[in-house]
């Protein structure tokens, strides 16, 4: 018996340093670093020494935020930069106060170095002159004591607006230009091919503005949510429910809130309210409150996802859009053999439903631009999933969603002034490889469509899916001619 | 005597050759400015003819998925022409411009012909497959738009571009001479052929 103890301890032992060894609390993205590099760096024709990693996670190049600080001072661009291990501060338009290793190389013993360790790939509090940004950076001590935060080459261009091009180690920055999305070289390093479908549009005029297979049938996880948010503005506006209506917990809803996908822990002596059960969904995207709505309106959610299902046929969504539950976390089919299934939708189709709810219940954004709310009966804050709520201005949702199935996927919508008037921006972008470029994707798209509206198109996406020639056309509609036939 | 009452006759003729020479002159000079004046008070329309053009356009555009001579492009496009208005400066000088409204109005007959040809086209080829489904309906479903939508995004375009027009119609020139009754006017540039213009009567929507 001793000798059966000794043996568990000698196998249990070695588990548990492993489990001690894991980082507390959220880990959002664990990047993996190529050896440091030393780059050069052009600023207005001026030349300087640039500190890189190269992050293989999101096969992007990290500069030192202190090196360009350094070589921006005395631009129009110039910014001042803190950093400390717990948060980067950044005031712009004031010369930067250097505090030593600026612009100097990696030294050997810091080239030979592991580091993987040293440097993690997550959003260390940022605050740009105040305002908090959601960026992922790598934050570490390159020199003893003076910490240094590595970003995004392309990320601290849009921040500070101005041109930055990256070529072989060598990153040139004009400051008398501003910062443009250049698509056609975007589409040429197949920049999108990272996600499975990426669609920006105009909501107010309904324009598509970039699409990437916008047809491809998707995995929508979280961002189902929408649909939720919208049935329940339908019970709502039809009187059948209140927005300050009590909603008892059932015990599924319970259970749910208790397991590995919980977000709020909800009793089934718990009386909360619809208000309240809307924030913590669309907020914190909390998948019990979604099934608390869907029971509240419909009585179950198996009645509600009927429900959803039928307005996705009104909307006009095609086929292809298909919804098992309210919240879009995987579900099991009732079948003998049982099929693992997800809510599934493509990318027009989403914008087709986000249109429509930004038309028919704009109050939405009042929700989804909020950072965070307070939710009094379940004594919860519900915190933003978006981070592009505080990275970029204007931006008023909508909601992230993840799952295993469906990778990273997030629909923003931005509001922009143009000489036309307001319009809304909306990005969808499904199946992204990580939620660092899910971000990313976003706010490039973002960014891009912002300058169509206000200065004009740059860029013309042709639909390559769509006919061309007459013959092509017809051709496409005997097909469907066909297999509504059959 | 007599010599003084041949002189005074002879003064006379002088005298009422001068007043009618002064009267003609008088005359030409009124009628000059009068349609100076008539020219000056209207704006001017003439029209420019695309039905030709949009013609061929949709012909081409549906050549190679036709069955044969079935469709009767000409038949279905109607008259498509657009204004080009004249408006009057001054001493013969004047300024060309497009008219917005009938622009849009063009690019909207010969949408809607587009339509109607392409929707002929594969209702034709439907029923040679056998088919009998709403050609409209099949043609939105396939599409996930309307086909005029669908048309002036991805098909070659059938009619040059308002901007395209406009740079061409655009003009300041002066007239070598121009002749105008009131309600038609007819200018005739150096060495071009004469232009005739009706008397417009609509807002000038550039």
């Amino acid at each position: 018996m001793n000798r059966f103890k000794r043996l568990l301890c000698i196998l249990l032992l070695p588990l548990l340093i492993c489990l001690l060894l894991v980082p507390e609390g959220r880990v959002y993205a664990q990047g993996e670093q190529e050896a440091p590099e030393n780059g050069r760096l052009y600023v207005n024709g001026k030349t300087y020494t640039v500190k890189l990693l190269n992050v293989t996670y999101t096969n992007n190049t990290y500069v030192s935020l202190r090196d360009m600080a350094s070589a921006l001072s005395g631009t129009d661009k110039q910014f001042d930069v803190s950093v400390s291990k717990s948060e980067i501060t950044i005031k712009t338009g004031i010369p930067y106060g250097a505090r030593g290793g600026e612009n100097e190389p990696f030294d050997e013993e810091a080239m030979e170095a592991d580091f993987t360790y040293n440097f993690n790939l997550k959003t260390t509090p940022m605050f740009m002159d105040d305002v908090e940004l959601k960026r992922f950076t790598l934050v570490g001590s390159v020199t003893d004591g003076v910490y240094d935060c590595f970003i995004n080459v392309p990320e601290l261009a849009m921040m500070l607006d101005t041109k930055m091009t990256f070529d072989n180690d060598e990153l040139y920055v004009d400051t008398s230009e501003e910062f443009s999305v250049n698509m056609e070289e975007l589409e040429e390093d197949e920049f999108f091919m990272a996600s499975r479908s990426c669609l920006l549009a105009d909501a107010t005029t309904g324009e598509i503005l970039y699409e990437y297979d916008p047809d491809r049938t998707v995995l929508i996880a979280s961002t189902s949510k929408l649909m939720t948010y919208l049935l329940v503005m339908d019970a709502i506006s039809e009187g059948k429910i209140g927005m300050y209506d009590t909603v008892y917990i059932s015990d599924a809803v319970s259970r749910l809130s208790y397991g590995e996908d919980g977000v709020v822990r909800l009793d089934t002596d718990l009386e909360t309210n619809v208000n309240e059960l809307i924030k913590a969904m669309l907020l914190a995207s909390s998948n019990e409150c979604a099934m608390a709505l869907a029971e509240h309106v419909a009585g179950t959610e198996a009645e509600f996802v009927k429900l959803m299902n039928a307005k996705a046929e009104s909307l006009g969504l095609s086929e292809s859009t298909r919804f098992y539950n309210s919240n879009g976390l995987p579900t099991y089919t009732d079948d003998v053999v049982t099929a693992k299934v997800q809510n599934r939708s493509t990318a027009n189709d989403m914008f087709t439903l986000v249109k429509y709810l930004l038309a028919v219940y704009p109050q939405v954004t009042e929700i989804t631009s909020m950072k965070e709310a307070s939710l009094p009966s379940m004594g919860f804050l519900a915190r933003n999933t978006n981070p592009l709520l505080y990275n970029v201005k204007g931006t008023i949702g909508l909601k992230t969603g993840t799952t295993n199935g469906a990778m990273c996927c997030l629909i923003s919508a931005k509001n922009v002034t143009c000489g036309d008037g307001d319009h809304i921006l909306v990005s969808l972008v499904f199946g992204a490889e990580s939620n660092v470029l899910r971000s990313f994707v976003s706010e490039i798209l973002l960014d891009y469509g912002t300058d169509v509206l206000t200065k004009g198109r740059t860029y013309d996406p042709k639909d390559p899916a769509k006919p061309q020639t007459a013959e092509e056309l017809v051709q496409a509609v005997l097909k469907t001619a066909d297999r509504k036939a059959n | 005597m007599a010599a003084r009452k041949r002189r005074r006759g002879f003064g006379g003729v002088i005298a009422v050759f001068v007043i009618m020479l002064l009267l003609m002159s008088v005359m030409i000079f009124f009628f000059l400015t009068k349609e100076e004046r008539l020219a000056k008070q209207s704006k001017w329309v003439r029209q420019v003819d695309l039905t030709e053009s949009v013609t061929e356009g949709i012909e081409d555009y549906i050549r190679l998925a036709r069955l044969g001579d079935e469709i009767d492009v000409k038949a279905i496009v109607p008259s498509i022409e657009y204004n080009v208005i004249l408006t009057f400066k001054s001493k013969g000088e004047f300024d060309e411009a497009l008219d917005r409204a009938s622009y849009e109005e063009c690019e909207e007959l010969a949408y809607n012909a587009f339509e109607e040809a392409v929707t002929a086209l594969v209702k034709k080829r439907l029923e040679a497959g056998g088919h009998t489904g709403d050609p409209t309906e099949l043609i939105t479903e396939t599409l996930g738009c309307d086909l005029i939508s669908y048309l002036k995004e991805n098909a070659p375009a059938i009619l040059p571009s308002f901007d395209e027009l406009d740079s061409q119609t655009k003009r300041s020139t002066r007239a070598e001479t121009y002749l105008c009754n009131g309600n038609t006017l007819v200018i005739v540039e150096n060495g071009a052929e004469p232009v005739l213009y009706e008397k417009w009567e609509g807002e000038i929507n550039e």
